[in-house]
């Protein structure tokens, strides 16, 4: 195919001096560069350049990045089982006429239903031995997909997304020799033998993620990749479990990590070992709020014991870090715990300390908030994110023992979801007559558009400003700002 | 400080010689990277020939450079719009540019004109897609482009 073809007469006028005299066009562009422009195309743009021209008619077979997403393949005017058909034939057929050997990048979101077999040959075929990154979404899994054995012992994988609520099986042979990150999101493990393995021939890992997985199938299992530097947890009690499963252990020996970061109801024991290495953490533990034990008040104080249990070790192993964001039921356990607060770690090298939650603000008497800004003497930024309240006008629960950093290095506070409640006012009263180093209070206030009040609201606002601004601060030269935020 | 900007000298196909500062293309062009590191290029006499780049092209490959070398710290916004301004050029300009851009490796404005022309096909119908690249020979027979046009009616 002769590539040099188009005359000097398109650009004529150009005042180009092209001595050659050739002009040519994006169409003759070399072979590489076209797979990359096809790649970089969503496969249906891909797939259609084959009637653009004669010599686009192979090409796009040669991409290097397929995606299915059944969702987005939609035709609005067709009933669900037509779209279900078009989808399936339309993967099929790409599968039948694409070169797989090319394929870097494979991305599949689809329901699997009664068409098991026909995803699993797709699976099988997509799927060469040289994929870099794999991204799979499963929905309605009836029984366990089956995935080719070379992708077990691929040494090209760098990144494998896997989200299905079903069991993964797995081979005996796991060596996932390049991969970098690797991301479970509702996978059932299927045993703890090949749970191990899996992550025992991961060797290159750096960042993992394991978002809602479940491991009632397991007893315990540990992750040692030597660079694993983030660690990214989501874990839920499991809404089917009898209740008579048992706590699983799961350790991770971090000797390169950075990030670790737990969101969940600790169904299960998640422990640290070696990670002095950790700097940068959240640790977002909540009490479940299940039917059986809400009003039980012994339950509860029962689970919240566990839960500064649970905390307590994970901080033991996180001596070195610089920002942890917690949640109140996290602040709530270690005040239960009044044993284990007395021996709450140091954290010398702390410098923000922020608080979440769902939607609850924080109670700054309580006792494990304290202990942690005693523990931090060198915090240098606060933030409630969701708020903070102190139940009566009394600052003697700071005041009488102001931890070390309000005095030396604490230079900003950032409260957010102010509402200008009374309790409110009075934990800012307290922080303002505590930090002497404070340079800046900020107060952010949201609220949504469709109220209506803005403009009252506004007003109100603009008054709990002028009053905060007339408390003693220990700092003269703060800062202080009201920030208001409309949503929506 | 004060010693004079090292400069090095870029010759185009047609042999016009553009003087250039030596960091503003070692930041950008893995190719001139590898000449001033491994030594191959003598601040003397040497001149780096780039027969398949025209002077037109080099210029402009040149101002790319030279603007993201001192304006790496503006905000994303302004420097998007530059980016969109200096690629407001033809699809032979951008063909040029492109080519450059793959000889010399520059990453960056490989990526900047990648995802220009991604954006002139994604989401379009085949009919504007030839306008835009002024495809007017596509080489199927009469009865090829029929049958495609029967068979994939909404390609389009």
């Amino acid at each position: 195919m002769g590539r040099k073809k188009k005359s000097k007469k398109q650009r004529k006028g150009e005042g180009n001096s092209y001595e050659s005299g050739m002009v040519m066009n994006i169409c003759d562009l070399p072979d590489p560069i076209l797979y990359h422009i096809l790649s970089s195309l969503p496969t249906k743009d891909a797939i259609r350049t084959s009637v653009l021209s004669k010599m686009w008619e192979h090409l796009w077979k040669n991409i290097s990045k397929i995606e299915l997403r059944e969702n987005y393949h939609s035709y609005p005017e067709q009933p669900e089982p037509v779209k279900r058909q078009k989808f399936m034939d339309f993967a099929t057929k790409l599968l039948r006429d694409c070169d797989c050997s090319n394929l870097k990048k494979f991305d599949l979101i689809c329901s699997v239903d009664e068409n098991a077999s026909q995803v699993n040959q797709w699976l099988c075929g997509f799927i060469n031995p040289e994929i870099e990154e794999l991204s799979l979404h499963f929905e309605d899994i009836w029984e366990p997909l089956v995935f080719p054995d070379h992708l077990f012992t691929c040494a090209t994988l760098t990144q494998f997304d896997l989200r299905m609520k079903h069991i993964f099986k797995l081979p005996s042979s796991i060596h996932f020799q390049s991969l970098r990150m690797l991301r479970l999101v509702s996978v059932i493990f299927p045993d703890s033998s090949s749970t191990q393995n899996l992550f025992s021939g991961c060797p290159a890992l750096e960042e993992l993620a394991l978002i809602y997985c479940n491991l009632k199938n397991v007893k315990a299992f540990f992750i040692s990749s030597p660079l694993l530097q983030t660690i990214d947890i989501v874990d839920k009690e499991d809404e089917e479990d009898d209740g008579l499963n048992v706590s699983k252990k799961v350790v991770i020996f971090g000797t390169n990590l950075t990030s670790f970061n737990y969101s969940g109801d600790f169904p299960n024991e998640y422990s640290l070992c070696d990670s002095a290495s950790v700097i940068n953490a959240s640790i977002m533990v909540q009490v479940p709020p299940s039917p059986n034990c809400w009003d039980d008040e012994c339950m509860i104080y029962s689970r919240l014991l566990d839960l500064g249990r649970f905390v307590f070790k994970l901080l033991r192993e996180l001596p070195n870090l610089e920002w942890l964001t917690i949640s109140d039921d996290f602040v709530l356990a270690l005040s239960r715990t009044r044993l284990l607060l007395k021996y709450l770690p140091f954290f010398p090298n702390l410098v923000e300390l922020n608080f979440s939650s769902i939607d609850e603000s924080i109670d700054l008497s309580y006792p494990g908030l304290l202990a942690m800004f005693h523990n931090s003497p060198n915090l240098e930024v606060i933030r409630f994110v969701k708020g903070v309240f102190l139940p009566k006008d009394d600052a003697t629960c700071i005041l009488d023992c102001i931890p070390m950093c309000f005095s030396t290095d604490l230079k900003l506070i950032e409260i957010s979801g102010f509402d200008g409640e009374e309790e409110e006012l009075f934990a800012i009263k307290v922080l303002l007559q505590s930090a002497s180093v404070l340079s800046k209070l900020i107060i952010r206030s949201y609220f949504f558009r469709y109220n209506g009040d803005d403009i009252d609201r506004g007003e109100r606002l603009d008054k709990l400003h002028q009053q905060i601004l007339r408390y003693p601060r220990r700092s003269m030269d703060c800062e202080i700002d009201v920030e208001h935020i409309v949503i929506g | 400080m004060g010693s004079p900007v090292k400069k090095i000298m870029l010759c185009s196909s047609e042999k016009e010689i553009f003087s250039v500062e030596e960091q503003v293309m070692v930041q950008h062009s893995v190719i001139i990277n590898n000449m001033i590191e491994d030594g191959s290029y003598n601040h003397e006499e040497s001149k780096i020939p780039l027969d398949c780049v025209d002077s037109k092209t080099l210029k402009k490959v040149i101002d790319y450079c030279t603007h993201h070398t001192h304006h790496h710290n503006d905000n994303q916004e302004d420097l998007e719009a530059w980016d969109a301004q200096f690629l407001n050029v033809d699809s032979n300009g951008l063909y040029d540019l492109l080519m450059a851009a793959n000889y010399l490796e520059i990453r960056n404005l490989l990526d900047l004109i990648y995802g220009t022309i991604k954006n002139m096909i994604k989401g379009k119908k085949i009919d504007e897609i030839r306008r835009i690249f002024n495809i007017k020979d596509h080489g199927f027979t009469p009865e090829e482009e029929e049958q495609n046009r029967k068979e994939y009616p909404h390609f389009y």
